[in-house]
């Protein structure tokens, strides 16, 4: 039966806010892949899956909200992915009888700086709302490597998420300084 | 739809693929009308065409954040736009099979002049239908319905014998009476 075009039209804007939403949930499934591996490796299972909901409620409500939140939630994950692989591999690899503070804070916080300058070098090629941006991938990126380094503590955490803060606020600086 | 026409539905849908909310409207309002036509054109049918319109005009907000910007808007939005049609074409043959077998079903039970001759022509169609049949497939379909003596096999092997002769016995049904 043919709806009246007002309830129709509203039908419709409905319709696109569900399918939006129903992709951005699938966009933002590899956030549970992250926690799964997490609570795998890191043995703290209730950590990882808080941290891992509050990541796919930002990748899912950004991707769905779309626009420059989408941009930012898919360099988010992508660099977020390389933090979050990064420490555990180093540690596994190379530093596995060595995993004292001082390794754990180099490595994260080197780790953090590099996804921190990865996005910053991403905003750059954006021609509005770099900071937007800058804001919502790196809160990404910091969840996604805050789920691996989970591994190595509160420090390992902080550590990281210092990383990312640090090298990323000079290109929100810079970006917001008058010309 | 001219070509200027064309590439504004084009920019608009890519707007509203990337979250754009404000391109909505003109999306919506420039799809409706070709949406009516082009159903109306294939069909033959103007109020099915603003039913299966409005099907399609779901479909296609609800699918828009998936719009490749690379492809023409105006293919894309008509090709859901005839798939829904399809749809809607086959969904509608399946229902009517499914009424003529219901109506199949129900057999007059009373005693008048008609109802004798129905139930008289059915009986001669299924005898002729079954005759048709291999007799192990003819036996098995008598036995489950008079509940008689099966064969001695497991009760898996006599379901699916059955099973394989009560579809034999509807092509075979297909075959005589359509």
């Amino acid at each position: 039966m043919t709806a009246a075009p007002d309830d129709f039209a509203r039908r419709v804007r409905r319709a696109y806010e569900w399918g939006r939403f129903k992709r951005a949930v699938l966009q933002g499934a590899p956030a549970l892949l992250l926690t799964a591996i997490s609570a795998a490796i890191c043995q703290r299972a209730g950590w990882s899956a808080t941290i891992g909901a509050t990541l796919l409620v930002l990748v899912t409500g950004l991707i769905w909200y779309g626009r420059i939140g989408a941009r930012a939630a898919y360099a988010g994950l992508k660099v977020g992915a390389l933090a979050f692989a990064i420490p555990i591999v180093i540690f596994h690899w190379y530093f596995r009888d060595l995993c004292d503070l001082q390794t754990v804070l180099m490595v994260d916080t080197a780790t953090g700086l590099g996804a921190g300058l990865l996005l910053g070098l991403k905003s750059a090629r954006l021609e509005a709302r770099r900071t937007a941006f800058l804001l919502c991938a790196g809160g990404v990126a910091t969840l996604c490597g805050t789920l691996g380094c989970l591994f190595f503590g509160p420090v390992g955490v902080a550590s990281m998420a210092a990383g990312v803060l640090l090298s990323t606020a000079p290109f929100a600086v810079y970006h917001r300084a008058p010309a | 739809m001219d070509d200027a026409g064309r590439m504004a539905l084009n920019r608009n849908l890519a707007a509203l693929a990337d979250g754009e909310r404000a391109a909505f409207d003109p999306v919506y309002r420039t799809l409706w009308p070709l949406l009516v036509r082009f159903i109306a054109g294939i069909s033959g049918d103007r109020a099915i065409a603003e039913d299966m319109a409005q099907q399609a005009m779901l479909k296609i907000f609800s699918r828009v954040s998936t719009f490749d910007a690379s492809r023409d808007g105006l293919s894309w939005s008509m090709t859901i736009a005839f798939n829904e049609y399809q749809s809607y074409r086959r969904r509608r043959a399946n229902a009517l099979g499914e009424l003529d077998e219901t109506a199949l079903a129900e057999v007059p039970d009373c005693d008048t002049p008609e109802a004798i001759a129905i139930r008289d022509d059915l009986r001669e169609a299924a005898r002729s239908v079954l005759a048709s049949l291999r007799p192990q497939d003819r036996e098995t379909i008598v036995v489950a319905i008079t509940d008689g003596q099966r064969p001695a096999v497991s009760a898996a092997a006599f379901r699916k014998r059955l099973q394989r002769a009560l579809t034999q016995t509807r092509l075979a049904w297909k075959r005589y009476y359509g």
